[in-house]
């Protein structure tokens, strides 16, 4: 009887691990990663990777091609993208701190090279009985809106180079882009 | 007493088991193979499905972000055509399956050389086409004839091929190239 009391509790045990273990270890090392890279830059700041980080987050892409991050908090209001970007394909992704992407763009789908996403926290099941009966809405921007299921997340524009003698001077052209709240800095 | 420890080896027997599965439904949800020569895997179709949190959480746990779905693809080959393990002993010559997209890159996978100051690579800006389009990629230790992707001796890799989503190629029903084994110790 006590043997089959540790047994179910064994199970119990596991069920617990498992849920624990795919809730919190894959954000956990990822979050490790994304703080090491932005170290010294914070939230809510535009800035180009070295190659090396590039290379750990986007393995896929040549490393001699530029990317750049904004790690964006908007928990305490929203946070605007400002893409100022050179002429050539890039690709702008959007992901949740959970990996989810959100949004993405590339310029033929942009059509500009100069735009703005402004990022805003989805409304919760509450909020949005609260707006549809106030008839309010979140006000926005202009250009573009997306609204992010978490209060973090990722930015990430990516411009391939066929030369990695130009790395230099294109990383220059794609940090123009910012990421700034629409909060007052603090005092 | 005696009792009291084995319930705690249950218990952490328990905890054990629970965090491998996890991992185990990780690594393998939604690694589904590509149609034709079955050495390659994309978890494309996994990002976009029912399993898209498992899927997520496979590349999170390498501290990496996932494909941006609709713009590039990603496809892995652990394998060559024979189901052997690619390994920097061998020399493998890989050959293109079809139309290739506007961009594309194959890289060298790796555990822990992938973020190394020399990336090893080869991508539609840096490889010459045949006179039919198709491309062709020797990877071997030392320098190839052609197109080379430059493999570490003695070491296991795996091949990531990216591409542009875009375009008429979509990789979620064609593998992008054959991997044939050529020279082998």
């Amino acid at each position: 009887m006590i043997r089959l009391f540790w047994i179910a509790a064994a199970l119990a045990a596991a069920v617990v691990a498992h849920v624990s273990f795919l809730l919190f270890v894959p954000g956990y090392m990822f979050a490790s990663e994304i703080a090491r890279m932005s170290k010294g830059h914070g939230a809510n700041h535009f800035f180009i990777l070295p190659p090396e980080d590039q290379a750990q987050l986007l393995p896929g892409l040549p490393r001699n091609g530029v990317t750049g991050i904004c790690l964006f908090d908007v928990s305490q209001g929203s946070v605007t993208l400002s893409a100022n970007l050179p002429d050539g394909f890039w690709l702008t992704t959007i992901y949740s701190d959970k990996g989810e992407t959100i949004y993405t763009v590339n310029n033929r789908q942009s059509g500009s090279n100069i735009f703005n996403v402004s990022l805003s926290k989805a409304p919760g099941f509450i909020e949005m009985l609260v707006q549809a009966t106030d008839k309010e809405r979140p006000e926005f921007d202009s250009g573009w809106t997306v609204q992010s299921p978490e209060p973090r997340g990722l930015a990430v524009v990516w411009y391939p180079l066929a030369d990695p003698a130009l790395r230099t001077a294109a990383a220059s052209a794609v940090a123009r882009s910012s990421c700034s709240s629409a909060l007052p800095p603090s005092q | 007493m005696r009792s009291l420890a084995e319930g705690m080896a249950y218990l952490v027997a328990g905890i054990i088991a629970g965090m491998a599965s996890a991992y185990v439904v990780i690594e393998n949800t939604g690694d589904e193979p590509l149609g034709g020569n079955g050495i390659w895997n994309s978890r494309a179709e996994g990002l976009a499905g029912s399993s898209a949190f498992y899927v997520r959480a496979h590349f999170m746990m390498q501290g990496r972000l996932p494909p941006a779905p609709g713009q590039i693809d990603e496809a892995t080959a652990e394998t060559d055509s024979l189901g052997k393990a690619l390994t920097g002993d061998c020399r493998y010559k890989l050959v293109s399956t079809g139309q290739m997209p506007r961009w594309w890159s194959l890289v060298l996978l790796n555990t822990g050389v992938e973020t190394s100051s020399q990336q090893a690579i080869a991508s539609a800006d840096t490889t010459i086409r045949e006179s039919d389009g198709s491309v062709i990629v020797h990877a071997a230790v030392s320098p190839q004839p052609g197109n080379w992707l430059k493999t570490d001796a003695a070491r296991r890799y795996t091949l990531l091929y990216s591409a542009l989503a875009s375009g008429g190629q979509r990789l979620a029903s064609t593998p992008p190239f054959t991997i044939t084994r050529e020279d082998c110790p």
